[in-house]
């Protein structure tokens, strides 16, 4: 499922424009950047949560050339599904 | 809550924004149940794996893992050598800053024999220096500011050991050095004229030059700063060293004398304002491995305040992210936009500016 067909979806069930749709959306990425950049976590009932592990700066070592190289620190977002909706998937 | 958060963004009603995030995540979770992938523009992927451990994995938007790592925006992966060791950095920028302690010590060695042959100089021709008056206590103080090391110098004072050549291009040094204390006490003391004619009679061609420069940096000077210079003027003609704070407090009571009614506060307040109108803009330049973020570490202690400088030369500024080196910026004052890093809010404010100026650069 793509953007628009999901925007559709919602669109229909909520009975607002796409554009609100739209605008929503981008609101709800600009509210994840916000707190997550915070390294807030965002729960969401029945779905999951959205949280930030922020990873210090770190040597590697490439094993092809076998150079090390320092990694800045850097902020990676995962999401860990809820109990329903792994429930949900798996049956 | 994450729907009133969306409410104050939007400005929808919180049951609007509720109803909103039900349907979006049930559809996204439906959809997911089916085993499609969902992708949400400016947020991400949702993809299913079969696994059951692991049933979704979520890969971020690559705008969004940008908008969170933009704080390590400026840090770039660097290849160590093979042979380097953590302990031997630390070391080594110990020794970088001996090093660097030393080049300091190597060019006050080199600017020392100079400031000597001009202490030589007046030495020998102390006869006439003693009985010329008029010298200025500025030009006292500056040889008497030379090191005592060079006076302990046997090779360069003593007039005997030093040959008759070295001795003519003592003079001619001493000439240039003489030249460029002229050329500090006029553009501190603006124009002395009888002083400067009492003391360089023998080489007046290069003082005439030198007093021109002088003039014209004193015309220049008088027309951008005419207030500060005649304030100036009449506070060297009474102290002969000029100190910041002596020149601070000489505004505050000449602005005084002029106003007799005014009080003690409102004199500090008015002391106030002319520091910040005197307060020069500070220019900075892009470079190659300069960007705004390092002026901004430099300027107010944290990289994420650089969104201020940027919105001061935005007019210049386009991409953040592609700023011509050489770009000139003017950085405002930290007060201006309350740039404070230990204030939470103000770098969560900075944040959010940033999001906004990157808001129309992203694809």
């Amino acid at each position: 499922m793509d953007n628009k067909q999901l925007t559709s979806i919602i669109s229909k069930k909520t009975g607002r424009d796409t554009k609100d749709i739209n605008a929503l959306i981008e609101a709800l990425a600009t509210t994840i950047k916000e707190k997550c950049g915070n390294l807030d976590s965002i729960a969401v009932p029945g779905f999951g949560n959205f949280v930030p592990i922020k990873e210090d700066e770190k040597i590697i070592t490439d094993l092809s050339t076998g150079k090390r190289l320092l990694l800045p620190p850097q902020i990676t977002l995962t999401f860990q599904p809820s109990g329903v909706l792994r429930k949900k998937i798996i049956d | 809550m994450l729907s009133e958060h969306l409410s104050t963004i939007t400005g929808a009603s919180i049951t609007t924004t509720d109803l909103f995030i039900k349907e979006l995540f049930s559809a996204i979770s439906n959809s997911l149940a089916k085993g499609e992938n969902v992708k949400i523009k400016g947020i991400g992927i949702f993809k299913t794996t079969g696994n059951a451990d692991n049933p979704v994995i979520f890969a971020p938007d690559p705008d969004l893992a940008d908008a969170l790592n933009m704080p390590f925006a400026c840090f770039e992966a660097i290849e160590l050598d093979d042979d380097l060791n953590l302990d031997e950095v630390e070391d080594n920028s110990e020794e970088t800053n001996i090093i660097n302690a030393n080049d300091n010590a190597i060019i006050i060695e080199q600017d020392l024999p100079i400031e000597a042959e001009v202490n030589t100089v007046t030495n020998n021709e102390a006869v006439e220096l003693s009985d010329n008056e008029s010298i200025s206590d500025e030009e006292r103080q500056i040889e008497v500011s030379v090191p005592d090391d060079t006076n302990s110098n046997n090779d360069i004072e003593s007039p005997i050991d030093i040959p008759e050549d070295c001795l003519d291009q003592e003079e001619e040094n001493a000439q240039q050095a003489s030249d460029i204390i002229d050329n500090v006490n006029e553009t501190i003391v603006d124009t002395d004229y009888e002083t400067i004619e009492a003391t360089s009679t023998k080489h007046s061609w290069k003082i005439i030059v030198a007093l021109i420069a002088g003039i014209i940096a004193g015309y220049i000077l008088g027309i951008r700063f005419p207030y500060k210079a005649n304030v100036m003027n009449n506070q060297i003609e009474k102290t002969s060293i000029i100190d910041d704070e002596e020149i601070v407090d000489s505004i505050i009571t000449n602005r005084d004398t002029i106003h007799h009614c005014e009080k003690i506060d409102s004199i500090n307040q008015s002391s106030i304002q002319d520091s910040n109108v005197t307060d020069p803009e500070i220019i900075d330049t892009i470079g190659t491995t300069r960007f705004l973020t390092t002026m901004s570490r430099e300027y107010y202690g944290e990289m994420i305040f650089w969104v201020y400088i940027y919105e001061e030369n935005k007019d210049k500024l386009g991409n953040p992210n592609r700023i011509k080196p050489g770009t000139t910026v003017k950085i405002p004052s930290a007060e201006k936009y309350g740039i404070n890093r230990l204030d939470s809010a103000s770098v969560a404010l900075a944040k959010l500016k940033a999001m906004e100026i990157y808001a129309p650069y992203q694809k």
